[in-house]
Formats: C-alpha cells, sequence, structure tokens
C-alpha cells in the first residue's frame, strides 16, 4: 500500500525539530555510575596476596618489591596499555583496594604518561 | 565480448574485515567468482590454550565487537556445562537482556550501512542515532558502551534495579516504533524497491544444500534458528517467534531483520515483568579444576549459529577451544546469489549477508585481453555503483519490480 | 530422542558402532576412516542434511590426529550428532566430503592449514589464514609447534 508524500512530510517535521548530536570538546559529558574508566589503587588497604595478577586476562599487573613504600611486601604495578577494562582485578580483591572511576580521558604524548592512579 | 577478471580484495567493498573475491565478468554481467580469505587472523584458538577456565571468557569477547555478548555468553555457558554449575534465574535473565538488546544494536547498525553502501545517506544517520541509545542503556548496565562483559562463568556480574526495568520498557516500546517506521519506509519507497527487490536471490534448495545459517537462511524460508531447535537458557518461556519469508532476495532479508528488532524487543518487555528474585551468580575459585569432559555450545548470534567445542583432559586449562562463527557459513552462498548479477549489485549483495568483517578499500580490474592493470578506490566502486544505478532507474523500474 | 534410529542406520555402514548420549542429550559415535563418506551419506539421506562444523584435535600422547564432524538434523526428535575419526599423526591423509556437503570446502581449508591434514578429492586445497608463502610442515594448532609465524614468514 503506498503512502502518499510520507517522505517530504519527514523532511519538514525534521527541518523544525532540535539536532541529536552533541558537540562534544565544547560541552562536556559525563559518564555514567559504575563507568570502568582509568584503575585506582589504595596502597592503605593493599595486603599484597597477588590475586589481581593471578586474575587478569591481559597479563597487565605484575607485583614488584618495593622496600621505600612498602617494606617487606609487594605491590602491584597496573599497565594501563594492555588492560581491557574488564574489572576481574577489581572483582576478586579481598581487600576492595582497587577501584575503577568515571574518567575515560586516556591520553598523553607517550605510552608511559597514561598511569594508573595511586593513592596512599 | 571480451571477459575480465575483477579481483576485489584483500579489501571489503561493504562493511568491516578484509576478504578477497575474484569474480570473471562479462560486460556488466557477473560469470564465475572466487573467494581468498584471511586478512584478519589473530590466533585466539591457540591463545585460549594457555588462559584459564575463567579468564578465557574475556578474551572470546574480543573476537567480535558488533557481537561480543554473544561470544562471551556462549563461552560462559560452555564452560559452566564443564565445571557442571547451575547458574541461578536471575543471572540468567540479565545474560538474556544483554542479548537480545545486541541483537537489536547489530540489526540497527547493519540497516544503517546497508543503506549507506546504496546512497541513502540519511537514513544512516537515522538508524545510527536509534542505536545511542542501547549504546547508553549498555553502560548504565554494565559499564561499557561496546565490549560490555557482562555475564561471568556462575551467572551475571552486576544487579539490576526496578528503576532501570522501568527505563527498558520504555526504550522496547520505543525500538517498536521506529521498526514500524522503518518498515513502511522500505515498502513504500519506489526507490529503495527498485534498488533491493530481486537482487541477490538465494532459493530454498540452494540454501539447505550449502548450510546457510542465520536470517540469509531464514528469508529463503528455511526454518533455521538455535532457539527453535534447541532452545537454551530460559528461551522456552519467553515469547519468542522465528521469521521466515519465502522471496530469498535482499528485500526480504531486509525485512526479516526489521521484523526480529520487534520480536526483540518484546521479549524485553516480557523479561522486565517476570525478573524472578534472589541471587544473581555462583562465586568460583580463579584456578577451578574440570574434569575430562568434551562440550558443546550453541547461541543464536546476531548472525547465525555460533558454536564452540571445548575438550578437556583435567586441569585448570583447555586442552582445545574451537570457534566457529557464522560469517564463515554464509561466504559460499554470496558466490551463489552474485552469478548473473551486475558489477553494480556486488555491494548490495555482500553487504545482506551481514558479514562480520573488518572493511578494506581497493578494487583492481585486470583486463585479460590488453594484461593492464586499473586499481579503484572503495568510494570509487561506490560512487560507480550509484551513478550507474541512476542512469538505469527507468528500465530498472520496468525490470524489478 | 530417537537414538536407536541413529544406531541402526550407522550399524548398515560399519558393524558394532555405539551411539553415547551425554547428560546434555547430544549423541557421539566414532567410526573408522574408511568407512567415512558412506556413513555420512546414509546420515545425509536421513535428516542430517546441515554441517555445522569440522574439528581437529591433536592428540599427541596417543600419536593420532582426531577429527569431528558436527551434524544436526531436520526432524527434531533426533539427536544433535557429532561422528568422530582418528588417523595416525605421521600418515594424516583422509577423503574429502565436499560432494556431500558443499560447505566443507572452507573448513577443510581451515583443518589443513591449522594441523596439516590432507583431504583427497578437495578441488583447490590451499591455506586460508595463514600466509601462503609459508614453508610446508608449519602448522601451529599442533602441540609440537614452538615459534611463532612473525619468524617464518620473515626470514
Amino acid at each position: 500500500m503506498k503512502e502518499w508524500g510520507f517522505a517530504w512530510r519527514e523532511a519538514i517535521r525534521r527541518l523544525v525539530s532540535k539536532a541529536f548530536t552533541v558537540q562534544y570538546p565544547f560541552v562536556s559529558v559525563e559518564a555514567m555510575e559504575g563507568y570502568r574508566g582509568r584503575i585506582e589503587y589504595y596502597m592503605s588497604k593493599c595486603t599484597g596476596c597477588g590475586l589481581c595478577a593471578l586474575v587478569c586476562p591481559a597479563k597487565a599487573i605484575t607485583m614488584v618489591k618495593n622496600d621505600k613504600i612498602k617494606p617487606g611486601r609487594r605491590m602491584p604495578v597496573f599497565d594501563l596499555a594492555r588492560c581491557c577494562y574488564c574489572a576481574l582485578c577489581a572483582e576478586y580483591c579481598p581487600s576492595k583496594a582497587i577501584k575503577l572511576t568515571k574518567d575515560y580521558h586516556l591520553v598523553g604524548y607517550r605510552k608511559e604518561d597514561v598511569k594508573a592512579k595511586v593513592i596512599e | 565480448m571480451s571477459s575480465f577478471n575483477v579481483y576485489i580484495g584483500p579489501i571489503h567493498p561493504a562493511l568491516k574485515e578484509p576478504i578477497g573475491f575474484t569474480f570473471e565478468v562479462e560486460g556488466e554481467k557477473i560469470v564465475k567468482a572466487n573467494v581468498n580469505l584471511g586478512y584478519n587472523h589473530r590466533g585466539i584458538e591457540k591463545l585460549l590454550e594457555s588462559k584459564t577456565w575463567l579468564q578465557g571468557a574475556f578474551v572470546a569477547e574480543h573476537v567480535c565487537g558488533i557481537c561480543s555478548g554473544a561470544h562471551h555468553g556462549c563461552y560462559c555457558q560452555g564452560v559452566e556445562e564443564v565445571l557442571d554449575i547451575e547458574p541461578p534465574k536471575r543471572g540468567l535473565f540479565i545474560r538474556t537482556i544483554s542479548w537480545e538488546l545486541e541483537r537489536i544494536h547489530s540489526h540497527l547498525l547493519w540497516l544503517g550501512v546497508f543503506f549507506h553502501e546504496s546512497g541513502f545517506d540519511t537514513l544512516f544517520m537515522y538508524t545510527w542515532r536509534d542505536r545511542e541509545r542501547t549504546m547508553d542503556l549498555f553502560e548504565e548496565l554494565s559499564g561499557r558502551r561496546v565490549v560490555y562483559s557482562l555475564s561471568t562463568v556462575g551467572g551475571a556480574r552486576r544487579d539490576v534495579s526496578e528503576a532501570f526495568l522501568s527505563k527498558l520498557k520504555r526504550q522496547a516500546r520505543y525500538f517498536r516504533e521506529r521498526a514500524d517506521f522503518y518498515e513502511r519506509l522500505v515498502l513504500n519507497d519506489t526507490t529503495v524497491l527498485a534498488r533491493f527487490s530481486n537482487v541477490g536471490i538465494l532459493s530454498r534448495e540452494d540454501a539447505l544444500a550449502l548450510s546457510a545459517v542465520g536470517p540469509t537462511a531464514r528469508a529463503s524460508g528455511v526454518l533455521k534458528d538455535v532457539r527453535y531447535e534447541e532452545p537454551y537458557g530460559i528461551y522456552e518461556e519467553t515469547p519468542f517467534r522465528i521469521i521466515t519469508r519465502r522471496e530469498g532476495d535482499a528485500l526480504a532479508k531486509t525485512l526479516v531483520r526489521i521484523e526480529e528488532i520487534k520480536v526483540s524487543a518484546e521479549i524485553l518487555e516480557w523479561m522486565a515483568d517476570h525478573m524472578p528474585g534472589g541471587d544473581v551468580k555462583v562465586k568460583i575459585p580463579p584456578l577451578a579444576k574440570a574434569p575430562p569432559v568434551e562440550v558443546i555450545s550453541r547461541v543464536e548470534a546476531p548472525r547465525g549459529e555460533l558454536l564452540y567445542y571445548f575438550k578437556s583432559t583435567g586441569g585448570t586449562r583447555p586442552y582445545r577451544v574451537k570457534i566457529r562463527t557464522p560469517t564463515l557459513a554464509n561466504i559460499l552462498p554470496i558466490i551463489k546469489m552474485i552469478e548473473g548479477g551486475y558489477i553494480a549489485d556486488i555491494p548490495i549483495v555482500v553487504a545482506s549477508i551481514d558479514p562480520c568483517i573488518a572493511c578494506c578499500e581497493r578494487v583492481t580490474i585486470v583486463d585479460k585481453d590488453k594484461g593492464e592493470k586499473k586499481v579503484i578506490p572503495k568510494r570509487e566502486l561506490i560512487r560507480y555503483s550509484k551513478e550507474w544505478f541512476k542512469r538505469n532507474l527507468k528500465e530498472l523500474r520496468g525490470e524489478r519490480l | 530422542m530417537e537414538v536407536r534410529e541413529v544406531e541402526e542406520v550407522i550399524s548398515t555402514v560399519e558393524e558394532g558402532a555405539k551411539v553415547e548420549v551425554d547428560k546434555w542429550g547430544r549423541a557421539w559415535v566414532k567410526i573408522s576412516h574408511s568407512k567415512l563418506k558412506e556413513t555420512l551419506k546414509a546420515l545425509r539421506d536421513k535428516g542430517y542434511t546441515h554441517l555445522s562444523a569440522i574439528t581437529g584435535v591433536d592428540l599427541i600422547d596417543d600419536n593420532i590426529l582426531e577429527v569431528l564432524y558436527h551434524l544436526l538434523p531436520e526432524r527434531k526428535d533426533l539427536p544433535y550428532l557429532t561422528v568422530r575419526v582418528t588417523i595416525p599423526r605421521d600418515k594424516p591423509v583422509l577423503p574429502s566430503v565436499t560432494d556431500l556437503f558443499p560447505v566443507a570446502l572452507l573448513y577443510e581449508d581451515e583443518v589443513y592449514d591449522m594441523l596439516g591434514i590432507k583431504f583427497t578429492g578437495h578441488p583447490d586445497l590451499r591455506r586460508l589464514f595463514l600466509p601462503e608463502e609459508l614453508p610446508e610442515g608449519v602448522h601451529p594448532l599442533r602441540k609440537d609447534f614452538k615459534g611463532s609465524i612473525y619468524k617464518e614468514v620473515v626470514k
């Protein structure tokens, strides 16, 4: 069944209504609650068990000895270029020392400039 | 009349991955065709042999960006059978929400790219604007817009709230209204009808003999859908109906996919009303050990039947994982559908099977008599295709409608 | 599930073949590789017209290679069947089934590419996913393959 003037009516309706696009760099867009962005690591809660490095599918966490900050214990070092932001480390950490935040602007001039946020 | 060999490859004239075709052409009609694959191989089956049962799910979801939920859910379903775990009902409901919402998202994306390849760019913008609403729903549900990793071995990872379920119902009604709009548009516009109807016809006998899967087979009248043959998860209780048509051309495939958007929206509304209570998952240890079994897991991805085969010899890692994606089964039907058609129909026929492969850029034309080679970029092939269509619109209207 | 009908069909070709059904309702059967084509033809006439996939497995401890054919029936009361065939590891040759199931053209190319099994009667057996310049004998899914494709091609 043919409808007359279907395309014309649609075109005129769209000419007078508001656009859907958001002018992104000039307007800031915030991610929703629960977004999985940059990793935040609370050093005071960490016990050095190593479960996060065991469970990571992308092998992005290495445990290193650092006697200056945490004597006698290992702490994880996150490589955000290898990370796939699956949040398995946050799910399996027994002391809840890892959190994924809403920050999605992961930019820098070199790979080493993009780092996880370490909170003492 | 001299015949040419048209090499389309290793780049694709429509959609994602690199794939090579060779067409033997006489004038404008195509006589024979051949296929050449393998430009996007990443070695995932070998990689999965060195990851544990839990980690493998997060590697398998990166096989495809559009149907990542189907790969992730199929892997988790298979490993739950290997480890003999029963996931709770609420977790299965959330996993099915991600599957059906992903089907709507994939069909809207395909609709947009299909219209773009045929020259209707405004519709490309319309459908991708509707797709943005599915990505917003995914961001609220799971935390990411594209590769969501919503399920895990043992159930689902996050719980849903009552506010989210009522929002889901509102958006499902919106998707049904938009699908009605696109169906009216496709059936009422003579330009669209002349472009798509009677192009790339796949008969019912060919679809059965070549083992085609997904909407490609259903548009030719074959009742093939994993949710209908072997219902898995909760599909036996949901209001699922299977959609088939008899003509088998590109227009039939479009109409099958638009109708499937409506079916998925109905299933989402039913699930929002009937969500049970309880836990969402059963937690498993990171290094779980499996008994020596062999398991097959099948799921209906947006493009067709997806199959995972697991072999375990005891231990924390699988011995062999085999993945068969639906596009591999639909490549031989392309060769069958294109015979007897025009060169300008190549983008439409290749795009109508919804190939899940990355896009490439060039077409090489080899003149057999003179031995010359000419390289044509993708933009030019599409521009040639659109101009040829405009010139011959009158004859086509008489021939095809 | 009519498992007995499937067993009868296979016993006309090969005596004593046992069809096992696992706890999820799927059927598995093992046959000898010389009777492969007749068995698949009898199954196709029974109603198993859809070939889902062909899988190759390397069992290096027993010195054999295993190939599985996954078949889907048209009738809903027959089970989903997998036919298993084993061949020795130092002489991997099997007959091709492309005249029964045309889609096996691509599936057998992939098994040859990854595991090195040659299919006699295949119209155009060549490497599907890996680069064509790779030397003979380099098959990544074998368990004794150590190294990377990049070094093989670049060197």
